[in-house]
């Protein structure tokens, strides 16, 4: 693949000269004119569903911000749409494109507030500096419906053990994702010790107050603990967020493929994503409200799936893949997915008499 | 009755430790059904091929090392050998 | 107490980057707390109740990266700064540089859960580099070749030690959890696992495995000289454990030349005392030793995929002569050696792949008797000259003498072109038998490279009175990067004989050249 190669050379020797690369507040500035001359071309190859929404017109929006492997795009209704490297993986708003392995979306020349158009099927970010053809991209819709047939509760359980087992040895313990290891019906709301980091002193309360609006379904306390923890946390997805969407993303595929009354869980979650408003950064409001429909990433969806129909060895490696998300997002994301099953599998009876 | 999920509360330090064996032992244990991710040393047209092939790969741009200097080359060794 | 604060907006470069940052600043001394969260209203709070709160903060948005510092005094403070500064710039350097890393250790820092280290360097530098990965718990693919025997011995001690892979050196094939390695044919997946000292060989029976709609569960490459006397076949027999202890391996095939005894005899023992059936391809090699052990002799490669075939369908193995019924094949072969000259006889093998070449020596020997090559069967049939053939020849063009300072024939065709002309031009060449190898690695289309060649030389042939045949067989799948059909469609439109395996394109090619007399030898 010709994707130029040529293109870092130069800013290597771009480098070389400009010396030291600037401060911290400013952006690293790699220009030059002879950057700019020649286009990054990248193939994209799988378009998630909400981001394929945005292509009707011409102006898609501009660019947000930027990460290592991505770069988020705001368009003019407020839909983020994130342009990805292959090992982000497929999501919603995603566009997974083949930028190489030791190629960063920070290095490539592209900065915030680049206009991205779309011009037939290329997109097109700044100035010519990045051109993105999606004529052979394939559309990626979150599956709804898990492969496989739903093990017995017995065994799933056993998943669920698997799962904490495996984020216990895996897992990294930064935010909320701590928790996990406690994750005992009676116990946690005894625990109280000093190993626990800030973040989940702080926000353990708020927690456990969430889980019991949920069981007994107060709408009420559901919003007053919500706003206690969305925003919450050390990431650049907020910590407690990350919980959330993979409680929320848990509760609602898991009553959707369970057949448990699904209304209620729409509640649940719509209650929670109320309370976003303000509250958190744009990206994690993406995936927040995208969890409440049951929709994310593919690796988480397929860890959820997986919980509920498949082996042992294939519940450790979705797990791991997960917790391969981010620095702490993948283990507070699995912290959300055990809490959320849980409350499903301990509550089925319960919850369908309230709501 | 509730089942209990982990038996022992790991402190710390200790799980920090247990990772690392584990990733150690990972690592020697069969590459068979693990996913692939590879680093290429020398053609670069090995690493395109894995890339087709939807395998991880970082590609080393390699030089001889030393320039390709034998006597620096033996000296280079030793020392990483004694190190 | 100093509180200062550094806010990104717009560029975050990724979660693990500031959580190093973090952990990093937090540990100099002169800082006593530190915070880097994004400015959301409950992060504020928070940052409020450990006192690291600043008007800068207060003004800050949700999208925007807080990193809070809280030092003793200025001087302190001047520190921390500078530090976050030079771990923030400093990554993005870094970066940079590791984009196209130069060693090892920065791959690994790039890539630090890699399994596998692919080395292709010239091969006075190939133990330094297999050395290092080795040590550092990776297993290793080693494709360079001319790695000295010692060096070679002493990789393999290390890594079986380590219970590490090391395939090499000179492995140019292998399969491992369904992807190819080096060079090698897309196949399916399935029970049937592979230690192969050969690569062409490799690739000849995995292609056929799965034309049969069986599949490969892993190929383990042990690189040519594993097999040898010094080295002991130290990888084939780390390999048939391997495959023993794998689920999806429900049958075992070993592929090489033929070894020095010794060693035959210890891979054999192994092979005996494993609870899997074994096939052995040794062609040319002693068939008996191989059944005393418990295992199956197979002469050819086709016949190795044949044998494992009906094995797993629980069938009676049996060897194979041809896939097409023996009418066809007199008919093909009278059409071809009708249009023969009286003068015209002999054989003349061009081939790519070593272990092609050697199958087809051992498949005409008990048909047409002795042939000469560069790498022949008997010492005696050395060509004197291999750039001139004798009598019956098969040559192996990926051989030394012909790739000094070139590309391999599997990527370059010229040699090959040109020998083909110039065996047309002998009045006593009968048939031109070839290989065709697609795949990885190999050359995006070989047909289109032959062709030409094949043409001019059966033109030359014509004009003078003669009449050139040609027969070849590809190597390749459906699945493969080249176009399988495309191939066999041009080298049929320009009246190649397209044969379904090497060991068959051989036979029908003696069957030419001698004009079907070899007919009983073959059928019975």
């Amino acid at each position: 693949m010709n994707i130029g190669s040529s293109n870092i050379q130069i800013s290597t020797d771009m480098k070389a000269q400009t010396g030291k690369v600037m401060m911290s507040g400013e952006e690293t500035d790699f220009s030059g004119s002879t950057m700019m001359t020649h286009p990054l071309r990248l193939d994209a190859i799988f378009i998630g569903s909400t981001a394929s929404r945005s292509f009707n017109q011409e102006r898609i929006g501009q660019v947000h911000s930027l990460f290592k492997r991505a770069f988020n795009v705001l368009t003019s209704d407020n839909q983020l749409i994130s342009v990805v490297r292959g090992d982000v993986g497929k999501g919603p708003i995603n566009i997974v494109t083949n930028l190489p392995q030791y190629l960063s979306m920070t290095s490539i020349g592209i900065r915030r507030n680049c206009e991205v158009l779309k011009v037939d099927d290329l997109i097109i970010v700044g100035n010519n500096i990045l051109i993105i053809s999606t004529k052979n991209a394939k559309q990626w819709k979150p599956r709804k419906e898990f492969q496989g047939n739903l093990l017995t509760i017995k065994k799933i359980r056993d998943n669920l053990m698997t799962v904490k087992e495996v984020t216990c040895s895996y897992g990294r313990f930064g935010g909320l994702g701590q928790l996990i290891e406690y994750v005992e019906d009676e116990h946690l709301e005894k625990f109280v010790s000093n190993k626990l980091n800030l973040f989940v002193r702080m926000a353990l309360p708020h927690i456990l107050r969430l889980l019991k609006a949920i069981r007994e379904g107060s709408s009420p306390d559901i919003k007053r603990s919500a706003k206690k923890l969305i925003g919450f946390g050390p990431g650049l997805t907020p910590s407690a967020d990350d919980v959330l969407s993979g409680l929320m993303t848990s509760l609602s595929l898991i009553a959707e493929n369970l057949d448990v009354n699904t209304n209620f869980v729409s509640k649940v979650n719509k209650d929670i994503t109320s309370c976003i408003p303000g509250r958190t950064t744009l990206i994690s409001q993406e995936f927040l409200m995208h969890a409440a429909d049951g929709e994310a990433n593919e690796p988480i969806i397929a860890l959820i799936e997986r919980i509920m129909t498949a082996k042992t060895n294939e519940v450790e490696n979705a797990t791991k893949e997960v917790l391969a998300i981010g620095e702490t997002s993948g283990t507070d994301i699995v912290l959300g997915i055990l809490l959320g099953s849980k409350l499903l599998l301990d509550e089925i009876h319960y919850l369908d008499k309230n709501f | 009755m509730k089942k209990s999920y982990l038996g022992k509360v790991m402190t710390m330090s200790n799980k920090k430790l247990k990772v690392k064996r584990e990733k150690r032992k990972e690592k020697r244990e069969n590459l068979f059904n693990k996913k692939l991710k590879v680093i290429n040393i020398g053609i670069e047209t090995f690493a395109e091929d894995l890339e087709k092939q939807g395998v991880e790969v970082v590609h080393v741009d390699w030089r001889p090392p030393a320039g390709g200097d034998a006597e620096i080359l033996k000296l280079l060794d030793k020392l990483e050998e004694g190190s | 107490m100093v509180v200062r604060v550094i806010i990104r907006k717009g560029t975050y470069r990724d979660s693990v980057t500031l959580m190093k940052i973090s952990n990093k600043v937090a540990e100099l001394k002169e800082v006593l707390q530190a915070a880097v969260v994004m400015a959301t209203p409950l992060n504020k709070q928070l940052l409020k109740d450990v006192k690291l709160l600043t008007d800068d903060i207060e003004r800050a948005g949700p999208n925007d990266l807080v990193i809070a510092l809280n030092t003793e005094n200025e001087e302190g403070m001047k520190i921390a700064i500078s530090e976050v500064d030079t771990l923030l710039s400093a990554r993005e350097y870094v970066e940079v540089e590791e984009v196209r890393p130069k060693t090892l250790d920065s791959a690994l820092s790039i890539m630090p859960d890699a399994n596998l280290v692919m080395i292709s360097v010239p091969g006075n530098f190939a133990k330094r580099e297999a050395l290092r990965a080795l040590r550092k718990g990776l297993n290793v693919f080693l494709f360079s070749s001319n790695v000295p025997i010692e060096e070679e011995l002493e990789l393999k001690k290390i890594s079986k030690e380590k219970g590490l892979l090391i395939m090499g050196p000179d492995c140019g094939t292998a399969i491992i959890n369904n992807i190819v390695l080096g060079f090698g044919n897309v196949v399916n997946q399935g029970p049937i696992g592979v230690v192969s000292a050969s690569g062409t060989g490799l690739q000849q029976f995995s292609t056929l495995i799965h034309r049969e709609g069986l599949g490969i569960s892993q190929a383990i490459g042990t690189g040519g000289n594993d097999l040898s006397k010094k080295v002991g076949g130290i990888m084939m027999m780390e390999g048939i454990k391997l495959l023993e202890q794998d689920k999806k391996t429900q049958i075992i095939v070993l592929i090489s030349k033929p070894p020095d005894v010794q060693t035959g005899e210890k891979i054999l023992k192994v092979a005996s005392r494993c609870k899997k059936p074994i096939v052995v391809n040794f062609p040319g090699g002693e068939s008996d030793e191989i059944k005393k052990r418990g295992c199956i002799a197979a002469t050819t490669l086709e016949d190795a995929a044949g044998i494992a075939c009906a094995l797993i369908r629980g069938k009676k193995p049996e060897k194979t002569i041809f896939t097409i019924s023996k009418r066809r094949i007199m008919s093909t072969v009278n059409a071809e050696s009708s249009k023969l000259s009286r003068m015209q006889k002999y054989v003349r093998g061009l081939f790519s792949g070593g272990t092609l070449c050697y199958e087809a020596l051992v498949v005409l020997a008990p048909l047409i008797g002795d042939v000469c090559s560069n790498v022949p069967l008997k010492a005696e049939y050395k060509l004197e000259d291999v750039n001139v053939s004798k009598r019956h020849t098969c040559i192996d063009m990926g051989s030394e003498e012909f790739t000094v300072g070139r590309p391999h024939p599997m990527i370059d065709f010229t040699l090959r072109k040109r020998r083909i002309v110039q065996e047309a031009k002998d009045p006593e060449t009968a048939v031109v038998l070839l290989d065709v190898v697609l795949g990885y690695g190999a050359h995006q289309n070989p047909a289109a490279e032959l062709v030409p060649s094949i043409v001019e030389a059966k033109t030359v042939a014509e004009q003078n009175g003669r009449f050139l045949s040609v027969v070849t067989s590809i190597v390749g799948t459906p699945e493969d990067p080249q176009d399988l059909r495309k191939q066999q469609r041009k080298l049929k439109e320009a009246g190649v004989i397209v044969m379904p395996s090497n060991a068959q394109a051989t036979r029908t090619a003696a069957l030419i050249a001698t004009r079907g007399a070899v007919e009983e030898k073959l059928f019975g």
